[in-house]
C-alpha cells in the first residue's frame, strides 16, 4: 500500500534548514518523528520542488534526502491562479498541489491548515 | 513567499472552528470527469469485445489495449507526467521484447534439455506417482466436459489477462506502486528467461506425446482450451492455438503461469484487510497450479520454482527498498545531529 504523503511546506523547510530560526527546535522534533515513520514505510515525505529550490536543497542534500520533490505543473499554477482572490498565491498553489496529489497531511507552522480537514504535523503558532 | 502567506490570513482562517475539506476549497481538475467517462466507456467496450470476440491475448493487441486505457487514465494530466509515462512505456515494451526474444532463442542455444529430472522430482514429491497422470486418470473424460474442466480452463487463461489488468490499474493510479510492481515483475521475468536458456525443460504433455521420442508418461490430453471453448469463447481459443505454434515449447521451468498467479495476489495482499479474504485470494495460485498439472502443461516442480522466484523477487526488493529508506533517513539524522 502506498504510504500517506506528508507535505513539508516552505515555512517548515525554512525552519528545518536554518538552526537560527525560532521554530527550528520544533521543526527538528517533528522531522525526527517523521523520519521514524518514513523508515518503516508509514509515510512519504514530499515537498513542492519550488520550495525545495527556495531552501537550496543542494546545500542540504543529506538533511532533505528522504524528501521527494513534487514538480509544480503549469496546470497546477493555472488552477491556483483562479483561487488567488480567496487565498494568497503560494497558499493557493499548495492547496492545489495537495488536492491533485491526494495529500492529507502537512508539516507546517501555518495556522491556516488548522481550519481544513488535514492532519497538521506541527502545531501552529509554535 | 513565506512572509506573504503568513502576513495575510485567508478567509478560511477567520471562519470559526468549522474545518473544511480541501475538495471544498479546490475543485477537481477540469479533465477529471473526462477521465472517468473515458475509462467507463473503455471498460464497457472491453467487456463487449470480450463477449463478442473473446479475450485479447496476443502481445500487440494487449499492448494496444493497455495503451488506450492509459490514454483514458492520463487525459488532462500534466505534460511532465506524460513524459514519465512515455519513458515507462518504452521500458515496459523493451522488457517484453527482451522476454520474447530470449524465450524464443532459448531453445536454439544448445543447452541440454531437461527431460527426466523434473519428472523424477515430481515422483519424489508424490510418493512415486506422476501427478499429471493421476489427475487425468481420475478427472479427464474425453467425451465429457465437466464443470471443473471449465474452471481449470478459465484459471489457465486468466494468466493472459489478470497480470495485465493489475498492472494497467496500478499504472494509472500510482507511479510509486507501479515502480514497485515492475521491479518485482521484471526481476521475475529476467530470472525466468535465464532459466529458459540454461535449462530448457520438456513439459509433461511433450514427454508423454507419441509425436516425440521421450514417451516418459502414458499419453496425456492437452486440453487447455476445451473448457473455455465450452463456455463460448471460440475466437480467443483459436487465436491462442495459432500463437502457440511460434512459442518456445520447452520453456517449462519455471512456470510463469504459476508465478504470475502468485505474484498478483501477493502484491495486493497487504491492501486486503480481512484475513478470510486473504486466504481466499491465496487459493488462486493453488488452483492455477492444479489446473496446469491437470492439463499436462507443467510439472509440479515448475510451479513450485515459479512461486519460489516470486518469493525471492519480493524478498529482494522489499529488502532493497527498506535499505534505501534506512540510508536516506540515516543521512538526514546525521545532518540533524551535525547542526544540533
Amino acid at each position: 500500500m502506498t504510504p500517506q504523503s506528508v507535505l513539508c511546506d516552505l515555512g517548515f523547510l525554512h525552519a528545518l534548514v536554518h538552526p537560527d530560526d525560532d521554530r527550528h527546535p520544533s521543526a527538528r522534533g517533528c522531522y525526527t518523528r517523521l523520519l521514524d515513520q518514513y523508515e518503516v514505510n508509514a509515510v512519504r515525505l514530499r515537498a513542492r520542488a519550488d520550495h525545495l529550490a527556495d531552501v537550496k536543497r543542494g546545500h542540504h542534500a543529506d538533511l532533505l534526502a528522504p524528501v521527494e520533490p513534487i514538480h509544480v505543473a503549469r496546470q497546477y499554477r493555472r488552477q491556483a491562479a483562479r483561487l488567488h482572490q480567496t487565498y494568497p498565491p503560494d497558499l493557493a498553489l499548495t492547496l492545489v498541489v495537495m488536492r491533485r496529489e491526494s495529500i492529507h497531511r502537512i508539516a507546517t507552522f501555518d495556522p491556516f491548515f488548522d481550519s481544513i480537514e488535514v492532519t497538521v504535523e506541527v502545531a501552529s503558532g509554535v | 513567499m513565506l512572509l506573504q502567506a503568513d502576513a495575510s490570513p485567508p478567509p478560511a482562517q477567520q471562519s470559526g472552528t468549522e474545518r473544511r475539506a480541501i475538495s471544498q476549497l479546490v475543485p477537481h481538475d477540469s479533465f477529471f470527469w473526462v477521465r472517468m467517462v473515458a475509462i467507463t466507456v473503455y471498460a464497457i467496450l472491453y467487456i463487449r469485445r470480450f463477449h463478442t470476440d473473446g479475450l485479447i491475448v496476443d502481445r500487440i493487441s494487449v499492448a494496444i489495449s493497455v495503451g488506450i486505457f492509459l490514454l483514458c487514465a492520463f487525459a488532462g494530466k500534466p505534460w511532465r507526467r506524460w513524459g514519465v509515462l512515455v519513458i515507462d512505456a518504452v521500458l515496459y515494451a523493451a522488457m517484453w521484447y527482451a522476454y520474447e526474444v530470449t524465450r524464443d532463442a532459448a531453445s536454439g542455444l544448445g543447452f541440454p534439455l531437461q527431460v527426466q529430472a523434473p519428472r523424477n522430482i515430481d515422483r519424489a514429491l508424490f510418493f512415486g506417482y506422476d501427478p499429471n497422470v493421476v489427475l487425468q486418470q481420475h478427472f479427464y473424460h474425453a467425451n465429457d466436459i465437466r464443470w471443473y474442466d471449465n474452471v481449470a480452463s478459465v484459471m489457465y487463461y486468466t494468466h493472459f489477462i489478470f497480470p495485465v489488468i493489475a498492472l494497467a490499474v496500478v499504472w494509472s493510479i500510482s507511479r510509486v506502486q507501479w515502480v514497485r510492481f515492475m521491479r518485482r515483475f521484471a526481476s521475475l521475468l529476467g530470472v525466468a528467461c535465464l532459466m529458459f536458456v540454461l535449462m530448457p525443460t520438456v513439459p509433461p504433455w511433450m514427454a508423454s506425446s507419441t509425436k516425440y521420442h521421450y514417451r516418459l508418461l502414458p499419453p496425456l490430453a492437452r486440453t487447455t482450451g476445451r473448457g473455455f471453448s465450452d463456455l463460448g469463447f471460440h475466437s480467443f481459443v483459436n487465436d491462442w492455438g495459432s500463437a502457440l505454434k511460434w512459442g518456445n515449447a520447452v520453456a517449462a521451468m519455471p512456470s510463469l503461469h504459476a508465478g504470475f498467479a502468485l505474484f498478483v495476489p501477493a502484491f495486493f495482499l497487504p491492501m486486503i484487510k480481512p484475513v478470510w479474504l486473504k486466504a481466499v485470494v491465496m487459493i488462486f495460485p493453488l488452483m492455477m497450479l492444479t489446473s496446469l498439472v491437470y492439463f499436462g502443461e507443467h510439472w509440479v516442480i515448475d510451479g513450485l520454482v515459479g512461486w519460489a522466484l516470486v518469493g525471492a523477487s519480493f524478498k529482494f526488493w522489499n529488502w532493497f527498498e527498506a535499505r534505501q529508506r534506512n540510508v536516506r533517513a540515516g543521512r538526514a539524522r546525521q545532518a540533524l545531529g551535525a547542526d544540533a
